[in-house]
């Protein structure tokens, strides 16, 4: 029985590989650079005795570092492996192998490399030169034996160990049809005689044969688990592959089904690179963009139609929080989305972790469905006093996929969002076009925010009438707060006020909603700095 | 669940067994492979001590001379036991490169193949000492009550030059730069333990140094046991600090190579 917990496993790839103890001490006083990179994440997976398990995803999807942390050449970074009894990998035939010794001697070799005891070996030692069928060359130098017969050498020694547990590792790829017959066959006897396998391949019909269960790893996550008939179909279903021939016949055969044209106002303000929040393969953009959504899950409601529509779905470049996106400052030189917004609890939120996102002079492109042109047609417009009053309260998004349409927009009730942002909380940004029925899915309006690279815009260019009165109510109420914040400051003094801050950030229940708080608590303090200091 | 995780993650007694049968499978091959495709094979083993102790025999008995008893001997004892010692400490970080294919592929564990290695270089001592001995009969020395006590300073050598192959080993992956600041060592150290030149020339107020270094109070104690005339190095505290030294060192080695072994597979 094999049981894995919680297995994490993380690659460092530095930069710059440190050897020497010279470019040790040089690095001590710098900063020193790597990769993370994520072979397998909270991995939970449980092989009972006698089963035969496939693994099954595609090229560094983390098959084979599985393998490897079961045979115990790696250590997990994170988590608890339990392995009950011998393991004899299959990971590569012939790796210990001497080209210099005698076939007899390499038996020795190899056999006590997999764990075989010398009394074994001897006990073997007539049936694997037998079924090798290499009786002639038995004090032949290795190095002499040709390629074919050193695997065949390789695969009888290891058929030959005892062990209770068997890794596979794609073995089958190197023989010939014979070879592969052979190997089909001990696996048939392997299965009978109840030893556990784990059986790594991209052979699916090998895979349905023998498999007992099947497991599909993508980025280092199982998303798949199952009897081996459903998940090598939803595999096939599914080719998601980082290989660029197959990305670009993907993206020739998504120009064929997508329902959605591309939309030519995006490629008129999107220049650079992106982001494009929670996108999909029926409603392309056609930019340089990586895709950001909440979970990397193919089950989600929206995988799931992408799936149906076009047989597969755009692949997650980064599994963030839209509003909370692991990207540094000013990275990027635009973010798209296309109706993702209006799912949101916390637009205002959102928006900013955006705008923090985008370099001055950076693009935030948002198309957002339009009230009267979709099923929301008999709700009401979300008034923007309670996106504020979400904002302010921190509402947090939720962690699972975002199924309804947490807001109702029409043209003019987003852009007024969008001007309380900039006249209120003071983003930096100005609205570059307003496009009312998108020139993509036709359901909605396309807003474009540019975000200023030099001064605060002169407000009063985009304040319109209607707004400027919504917004008035807020002025007053943060007035109030000022007001507060004075009445501390005057009576207890600067140091108190910070203390004050503190507590009350650490009085809010959770962390989304401390940073939002903490975040208009420093807007408002700012404001006060430059009050005084104006006033004095 | 606990009481199976206990339970597997102790090797069974069976296995260790079989570990120690790879080892010597392993000792086997390097050994083997060491000395395959030369015309002279094995014999490469006893020449290189031999013409290294007739170089230096030539330099320091014909044009220099020292007084000493039975010079020849002196001088080919403290060269084969240097020898291993460089042997075995140097080999140690080669061999991580050698095995790397293995040691990404197939789990045992790590420090079999060190141990291998000393294995080989420690079958190549006891070639060489055979050699040592057929002088010394030749050289008209005879055996003293006290020359079983060579044994005791093998081991004892041998548990000091493992601690020191594992600490460095393990640390190679790491830092590649410990191969060539240890080749530098070790010749730093040949000439400062008295290997070639007797003890007696060297100024006394320097002894406590060169004895700080245990590897020369094995030497010592080697010569005084075997060629005579007996002395301090023979002692019990001699025995007490070498082997505490040798313990520190085999401790520190190997609990070094625990952690660091680990990691193997990623760093090489």
């Amino acid at each position: 029985m094999i049981a894995l917990e919680g297995i994490n496993k993380i690659f460092r790839l530095p930069h710059d590989r440190k050897h020497t103890l010279r470019q040790r001490f040089v690095s001590i006083f710098q900063k020193s650079t790597y990769e993370e990179l994520y072979a397998l994440r909270d991995i939970n997976l449980k092989v009972s005795r006698g089963e035969f398990l496939g693994i099954i995803g595609k090229n560094g999807s983390g098959k084979s570092t599985l393998l490897k942390l079961v045979a115990k050449v790696l250590e997990p970074t994170s988590g608890t492996i339990c392995v009950d009894g011998n393991v004899a990998p299959f990971l590569e035939l012939g790796v210990g192998f001497q080209g210099d010794l005698t076939v007899k001697d390499n038996i020795s070799l190899y056999g006590a490399l997999l764990g075989m005891s010398r009394r074994e070996i001897d006990q073997k030692y007539d049936w694997i030169i037998d079924f090798s069928g290499l009786e002639r060359f038995v004090d032949a130098k290795l190095k002499n034996l040709s390629s074919g017969m050193q695997v065949r050498l390789g695969f009888s020694i290891t058929v030959s160990v005892e062990s209770p547990i068997l890794l596979v590792d794609e073995v089958l790829a190197v023989g010939d049809i014979d070879f592969q017959q052979k190997c089909y066959d001990s696996f048939e006897d392997f299965k009978k005689a109840g030893r556990t396998i784990l059986f790594v391949s991209h052979d699916l019909a090998a895979v349905e044969r023998f498999c007992d269960r099947v497991i599909l790893l993508e980025n280092g996550h199982i998303i798949k688990e199952g009897p081996a008939p459903e998940v090598s179909e939803f595999y096939r279903k599914v080719p998601i592959s980082n290989n660029i021939t197959e990305k670009k016949q993907m993206e020739s055969e998504q120009k064929l089904t997508m329902p959605f044209p591309e939309s030519a106002l995006a490629h008129k303000y999107c220049v650079g690179k992106g982001l494009e929040i929670g996108g999909s393969i029926f409603n392309p953009f056609g930019l340089n963009t990586l895709n950001v959504d909440i979970t990397d899950s193919m089950d989600t409601v929206f995988k799931q139609e992408e799936i149906r529509q076009c047989g597969r779905a755009l692949k997650v470049d980064i599994v963030a929080s839209g509003d909370d996106i692991p990207l540094p400052d000013e990275s990027q030189d635009f973010i798209v989305s296309s109706h993702v917004i209006e799912h949101f609890t916390n637009p205002i939120k959102a928006l900013i972790e955006w705008d923090r996102l985008i370099k001055p002079g950076g693009i935030i492109f948002m198309i957002v469905p339009h009230k009267e042109r979709t099923f929301d047609k008999e709700r009401e417009n979300t008034p923007l006093k309670h996106i504020i009053q979400d904002f302010k309260n921190g509402i947090p998004l939720p962690n699972n996929e975002l199924v309804g349409h947490e807001h109702v927009w029409i043209t003019e009730t987003f852009v007024e969002l969008i001007q309380y942002m900039i006249n209120v909380l003071e983003m930096k940004w100005q609205i570059v076009e307003v496009q009312d029925i998108d020139d993509k899915a036709g359901n909605g309006f396309t807003v474009v925010i540019r975000k200023l690279s030099l001064h605060t815009p002169d407000k009063s260019t985009y304040i319109q009438k209607s707004t400027y009165q919504e917004s008035l109510s807020y002025q007053n109420e943060l007035e109030a707060t000022r007001r507060e914040l004075q009445l501390i400051y005057n009576s207890h003094g600067w140091k108190l006020l910070k203390f004050y801050y503190k507590l009350r950030d650490k009085m809010l229940p959770n962390n989304t909603k401390r940073r939002a708080a903490a975040k208009f608590c420093w807007k408002t303090l700012n404001r006060i700095i430059s009050f005084f200091s104006r006033s004095g | 669940m606990s009481s199976y995780t206990e339970s597997c993650k102790r090797a069974s007694p069976a296995v260790r067994k079989n570990y120690v049968f790879l080892t010597l499978v392993m000792a086997v091959t390097d050994f083997k492979i060491k000395y395959d495709n030369s015309a002279l094979g094995y014999l490469w083993s006893l020449l290189k001590p031999l013409l290294m102790f007739g170089t230096l025999y030539l330099v320091f008995s014909v044009f220099i001379r020292w007084d000493v008893e039975n010079y020849k001997l002196y001088l080919l004892l403290g060269i084969i036991l240097w020898n291993f010692l460089s042997e075995v400490t140097l080999n140690s970080m080669v061999l991580l490169e050698g095995k790397a294919s293995i040691l990404k592929k197939v789990y045992f564990p790590r420090w079999i193949i060190v141990i291998a290695s000393s294995l080989t270089s420690l079958l190549t001592l006891l070639l060489n000492m055979v050699v040592f001995f057929i002088f010394f009969v030749f050289s008209g020395a005879h055996f003293q009550k006290s020359s079983w006590l060579l044994i005791v300073y093998l081991a004892e050598l041998y548990v000091l030059v493992v601690g020191l192959a594992l600490l460095l080993c393990a640390l190679y992956p790491k830092f590649r730069d410990i191969h060539h600041i240890w080749e530098v060592f070790v010749q730093l150290g040949f000439w400062a333990t008295p290997i070639i030149y007797p003890i007696a020339i060297v100024p006394a107020k320097f002894h406590k140094l060169i004895f700080l270094n245990p590897v020369a109070r094995i030497i010592q104690g080697c010569r005084q046991a075997l060629i005579g005339p007996g002395g301090e190095f023979m002692a019990f505290t001699n025995h007490v600090i070498i082997i505490s030294a040798a313990a520190c060192l085999f401790v520190v080695g190997l609990g070094m190579f625990n952690k660091l072994s680990r990691s193997f597979a990623e760093d090489l």
